[in-house]
Formats: structure tokens, sequence, C-alpha cells
């Protein structure tokens, strides 16, 4: 008898309460939310179409974006919910595009009181651009143009240097505290925007539309006050320790010499100390690489370089009075520099150099 | 009943209340100094094991009923045990309601709150059945699996953390929230006097081993608090609701196992099931422990905690603000009465 029962209870306590299949959801990879004349208008890009899953087709497009317009997200996404035949989920979103129009903490309110979404998704500022689209830009390098984005600025992060990795979490921890005010990456569209969306533009070898990244968005307190320039957002990064790499061109006698700073570290005890190991990327000048009063010169250059942007970055904080830059005070410290050149690629010297010896 | 060892019960006791009770309470009084509250009540608290201590040794073949039977005069003791009972009916009345808006609000939104329940409650029976041995012997797996979960939440969390967003401390407030932590956290281990003390193993370094666990349980809610203190900040972590939970979802091991939140979460959830089931064969022993009288009070804890609070606000608003006061007038106030009509008797 108690096995009976038991089996009862089995039976009935498969889970199978509320059972849904995965094809009835449509998976949410990337969202952008746009404002205009007092109305939401979010655009999700959809992953799971019917023609993601076939083989690749000419003229059919992998993703889908489906907008909802409303007075608030919650009505917009109703609106999404009309037009589509499945049930929206937003618990992948790997990227979240937010117009410079929008109400961030509106935005910030219902995506994290949403229990689905995992609050690690990057977020993103579209720039001279609707967040429709930059999510409906289609790229020759990736299918999703969501994924794009998301491996865009995880790698620029870590070869440019001016783009910082912002996750939601980050974001909301930035904008509700005090003592510390958010920066967002922002992203434009090169080219002709009407054509974003074409897939036949990505036969052609080169496309005549494309994302690209841009500098970083200040806020203060969680409005939008201006844009940092690339120098400054390089500061910004550097002194947030928010990069790893970056590439900075240094002007020598008439040339340039292009050096790759690596593992690039800020301390900050009683002074703010950034420290790195560079390498000679590019150069164009007639020097001896093999000179070690060279090598010693290039230095000094490449330190006063990182000090020029780190300057630049303290000096856009005062103007905008933002605590963008997390080091509290930091007009009171000193700032030293100091970057160590010791490789200098395959090649011991410069071309012209030897071009030079051998005229 | 045999001999046992409950150590892994006592951890299990100490951690109950924490996640929506005691954490909640601690971001709203302590704000940035919530996990110095933590180490400033385990020393209370030790005081505190030191004083149930004494009273288990008073009559060692009793449980707490009989041992409040032998120091008072009939009327005041029934007094007394109906106190208890009606107050740990209404404690399991909470903390079921605590354990459903956990599991409705984080995992399973769309299900009705009566079906989480019955879920649950069935286990929870089914173990009273079974009776005190073989439910310690459970804790005592689940414990391990607890231990596990928490490492690795640890280990992957730490790096992290960055201290400088826990700032800046008040001794103040460490000590408003120590207050709240201690009744929390250390004042249910009142309960655990109704294990007889001859009942229990190696009663001779039993003090000893009580102070190791209390001290491990503590640190592993120090760990929780100061993750999330120096992870979120303390404003965050006061808009979340179960940060704690959140914070399972930064993990990320070996850069892509990620998305291990449910799983980790079960450390939460063994809490709740263990508690639980331990205040049900609390009350079950009032009367004469049987089948049905555990059935009956499983009833009543699902149907009760449905209706209790009307919202989560007033739920959250009754446990910040009057529940910690109404654990220490009965589980600090009447230990303390025994303790003292013990010793004035002697």
């Amino acid at each position: 008898m108690k096995i009976k029962i038991l089996f009862l209870i089995c039976l009935l306590f498969t889970g199978c309460y509320n059972y849904s299949e995965l094809s009835d959801f449509a998976i949410i990879t990337g969202a952008g939310i746009d404002y205009k004349d007092k109305m939401y208008e979010l655009s999700l890009m959809v992953a799971n179409t019917k023609n993601s899953s076939s083989s690749e087709k000419e003229g059919n497009s992998k993703t889908s974006i489906i907008s909802g317009k409303g007075k608030t997200i919650t009505e917009a996404l109703l609106d999404i919910e009309s037009k589509s035949s499945k049930e929206i989920y937003l618990g992948h979103i790997g990227v979240l595009i937010i117009n410079e129009n929008v109400p961030i903490y509106n935005v910030m309110d219902t995506f994290f009181r949403n229990p689905e979404s995992l609050k690690k998704y990057y977020i993103i500022l579209s720039k001279d651009a609707t967040s429709k689209d930059v999510l409906k830009t289609l790229s020759p390098l990736d299918n999703f143009p969501s994924q794009n984005i998301i491996t865009n600025i995880k790698n620029s992060n870590k070869t440019i240097g001016y783009v910082p990795e912002v996750i939601a979490s980050e974001f909301l921890y930035n904008v509700i505290n005090n003592d510390v005010d958010a920066i967002l990456p922002s992203i434009t569209i090169e080219g002709k925007v009407s054509n974003s969306d074409n897939i036949k533009d990505l036969d052609k070898s080169s496309s005549d539309t494309y994302l690209k990244l841009s500098n970083i968005a200040i806020f203060k307190n969680y409005k939008l006050v201006g844009y940092a320039t690339k120098s400054e957002s390089k500061g910004i990064n550097i002194l947030n320790n928010n990069i790893n790499n970056l590439v900075i061109k240094i002007k020598y006698k008439d040339c340039y010499v292009v050096t790759k700073l690596d593992n690039i570290k800020t301390k900050v005890t009683n002074k703010i100390k950034i420290s790195s190991i560079g390498s000679i990327n590019e150069t164009n000048c007639k020097i001896d690489l093999t000179d070690e009063k060279v090598i010693k010169n290039i230095n000094k250059k490449a330190n006063k370089e990182v000090h020029k942007l780190v300057n630049k970055a303290i000096k856009k904080s005062n103007e905008t009075n933002s605590k963008f830059i997390k080091i509290k005070n930091i007009n009171d410290y000193k700032i030293y520099v100091d970057i160590n050149i010791n490789t200098k690629g395959s090649l011991q010297n410069t071309i012209k150099e030897i071009i030079n010896e051998k005229n | 009943m045999k001999k046992i060892n409950y150590l892994t019960l006592m951890f299990f006791v100490i951690r109950s209340c924490f996640i929506g009770m005691s954490l909640n309470t601690l971001l709203y009084f302590s704000k940035n100094s919530s996990y110095i509250s933590i180490i400033i009540g385990t020393i209370i608290g030790i005081c505190l094991l030191i004083l149930f201590d004494y009273i288990s040794r008073l009559y060692p073949d009793k449980n707490l009923y009989e041992i409040i039977d032998c120091s008072f005069k009939k009327s005041i003791a029934n007094i007394l045990k109906f106190i208890i009972l009606i107050f740990t009916f209404f404690i399991s009345f909470i903390i079921f309601w605590n354990l459903l808006t956990f599991i409705s609000s984080q995992f399973l939104y769309k299900t009705p709150n009566i079906i989480i329940a019955i879920c649950f409650m069935i286990a929870i029976i089914y173990t009273c059945f079974k009776g005190y041995d073989t439910f310690i012997r459970s804790t005592t797996i689940i414990f391990a699996f607890t231990i596990i979960l928490f490492f690795i939440s640890l280990i992957s969390l730490t790096m992290q953390s960055d201290i400088t967003k826990s700032f800046p401390l008040s001794i103040s407030d460490s000590i408003t929230g120590s207050y709240f932590f201690t009744g929390f956290n250390i004042l249910p281990l009142f309960l655990l006097l109704n294990i007889p003390r001859n009942k229990i193993k190696d009663d001779d370094n039993f003090l000893k081993h009580k102070i190791y666990t209390l001290i491990f349980s503590s640190f592993t809610l120090f760990s929780v608090t100061y993750l999330v203190l120096t992870i979120y900040g303390i404003k965050l972590a006061s808009l979340l609701q179960f940060p704690e939970f959140h914070l399972l979802k930064n993990i990320s091991i070996f850069g892509f196992i990620e998305r291990m939140e449910n799983i980790l979460a079960l450390q939460w959830v063994f809490d709740y099931y263990v508690i639980l089931t331990f205040l049900v064969l609390f009350i079950g022993d009032y009367t004469k422990p049987n089948k049905i009288n555990y059935v009956i009070i499983g009833i009543i804890i699902v149907i009760i905690s449905a209706f209790i609070f009307s919202s989560n606000t007033v739920g959250d608003t009754f446990i910040k603000h009057k529940l910690s006061h109404m654990i220490y007038f009965v589980y600090f106030f009447i230990p303390l009465l025994i303790a003292i009509k013990n010793k004035l008797q002697m």
C-alpha cells in the first residue's frame, strides 16, 4: 500500500506542472531600447528563428528582430509578445543596447527586476544611431549581431584600450552609489544605416555598413553628461585598472615609434604607480634600436605619453565633476609611470637604419 | 533513542534563519559592518552555548519540556511550555513562508505556492516519521553536500571581492547587528535542549565541539556576508531580494562553467529542510509523538504560512523590526529563568 501511495505521489510531482518545450520560447540574445516622444521602443533579437537551425541559404538572415512600442518598457514587451508566436525568454540576454535619450534608472529597474535574466550581460550606449539599427546591423564575421557586439567589446578591451567591459550589475552599482559614477562604452554605425540589415551586402568583399565601438560615455549620477575622447578613454581605463593592453604612438624626432604595452597595472598606495612591459610594434624612424640610450629615450617618451593620457582623464573628471575614476580624491595623488620596453618584436633594429647603413 | 552526535544538526540550526531573514536585517541595521556583527555575535553565542550547556547538565535524562516541569511549579511550567510551543509554531510558519518566497521568487515564479509547499512538507513529514536517529544521520550526509557547495561558491567568488566597497565600518552598527545575528542564528540553539544530554555521544568534550561547530557555522555566514558586501556594495545588496542568491550568478568556473546558481543554492534549501524537520519534531514532542500528529502539524504549517503575511513587504518589515525582539523574549529569557531558578534551588 505504501509503495502504491509513493508511486502515485511520484507521478503527481514529476515537475510536469506548467511544462514548457524549449521550442515554445523565443530566446533573446540582444535587446535595444530607444526613447522618443515619451514612448519606449524595445527591440529584441531572437536567436532561435526558423532559419537559424537550418543550413545557410542564400538571402536568408539567421536572426530576427522584433520591435514593440509602449509608454513603459513592459508595455513595449507586451506589444512584442502580441507579435510573437513564442514566449519571450530573457534569460540568455548577452547585450543590452541603450540609446542616449533613454532614462537609465527605468531600464535598470525593469531588467533587474526580471528574475530570468542573469545580470551579467554587457551594456552599451548607441551613439548617433538608434539601438534598433545597431541591433539590426549584420556582420560578415558573426551570424548574430548581438554576438558580434559582445565579441567586439571583449576583443577591443584587450587590444584597443579605450573600450571598457561594463556588465549590468557593475553598471547598476556605479549608478546607485554616491562614491562613484558610471561609464559605458558606446557604439556607432559607419556607412549606410538603411543598408545595415541587407544580407546581400555581406556577399560583397567589402561591406558598406559596419558597427564601430566608440568613446566612453560619461554619466553623472544617472544622467549622460558627455563623451570622452579616445585619449581620455584610454586614461580612464588605465586609472580604473580596466585595461590589459594598449598601443601608444610616440613621436621620436620627426617620425613615430609605435609601442604595445602589456600587463598594465595601476597600484594605489600613497601614490599612483602605473607599470607595464612594452614592445616596439612599428617604427618608420631612422634610429638605432641596438643603442641602449635610444631605448631609454623611447621608454622616457612612452612614460610621458601614458602620463599625458592619465592627466587628460583626470582633467575630464574635473571638468564634468563626475566620479568615474574609482580612485577617491585623485587630484591628491602623484602619478608615477614605469614602462619597461624590453622587446622589439622579431627585428633587432629598424629597417630604415639598416638601409641607411647600407648606403 | 541511540546515542547521537547532533553537531551537524546544530550547524544547520545556526544557518537556518540566515537567508531572507538575518542577512536582510543585518544589511538594514549594520549596513557595511554586517560581517563584523557576525564576529561579535559569535563571541556572544559562545556565552549562550555555555548557558544552554549548563541547563542540559541539570537534568541529563530529560528533554526540554521535562526540564521545565522539574524546574517550576506545574502551572508556571505549563504556561512556559505553552509559550515555547506557540512561539516555535510561529517561527516555523515564518521560516516556511520565507522558504516559499525564496523558491517562488527566484526559481518557480509561475508555480502556485501551495504546490511548492506540499512538495517540501511531504519530505519533511516523511523524515519525521523516521524519528530523531534517522533524521540526524541524514543531516550528516546533507552536511557533506552543503560544505562542498559552500566551498565551491567561496573559492569561485573570492577573487571578485573588493574590500573597499564595504567601507566605511562602524562599531555602533556592528554592535546593533550582533544583537540581531544572535537573535536569529544563535538563540534557536535553545531548542536543541529537547535532545536529552545522556543521548549524546562523547559527552565530555561536547561543549568544546559545540563551540567549534558554532565558529565554523558562523564562518560560513561571515563569508557570505563579506562577499555580498565586497562584491555588490551595501546599496546594491540592499536593493536586491536575496542578494546571497544573486551572488551565485556571478560564478564562472574555469571561465566556461556558468549558471550554477540553482545547484549552489541547494545549500540554502538544505538549511530550510533541516530546520523545518527539526521544528516539526520539536512541536510533535509536546504531545505523544506519532505519525498523525506530524501530519497535522505539517498541514497547519502549510495552511497558515500561506496567509501569515499579506505581502512580502509586510513580512520583511515584521521580520526586521519585531521578530528578533520576540525571539529574545522566548529563547533567551526562558532559559535564563530556568538557569537562575535551578541555581537558586541549589
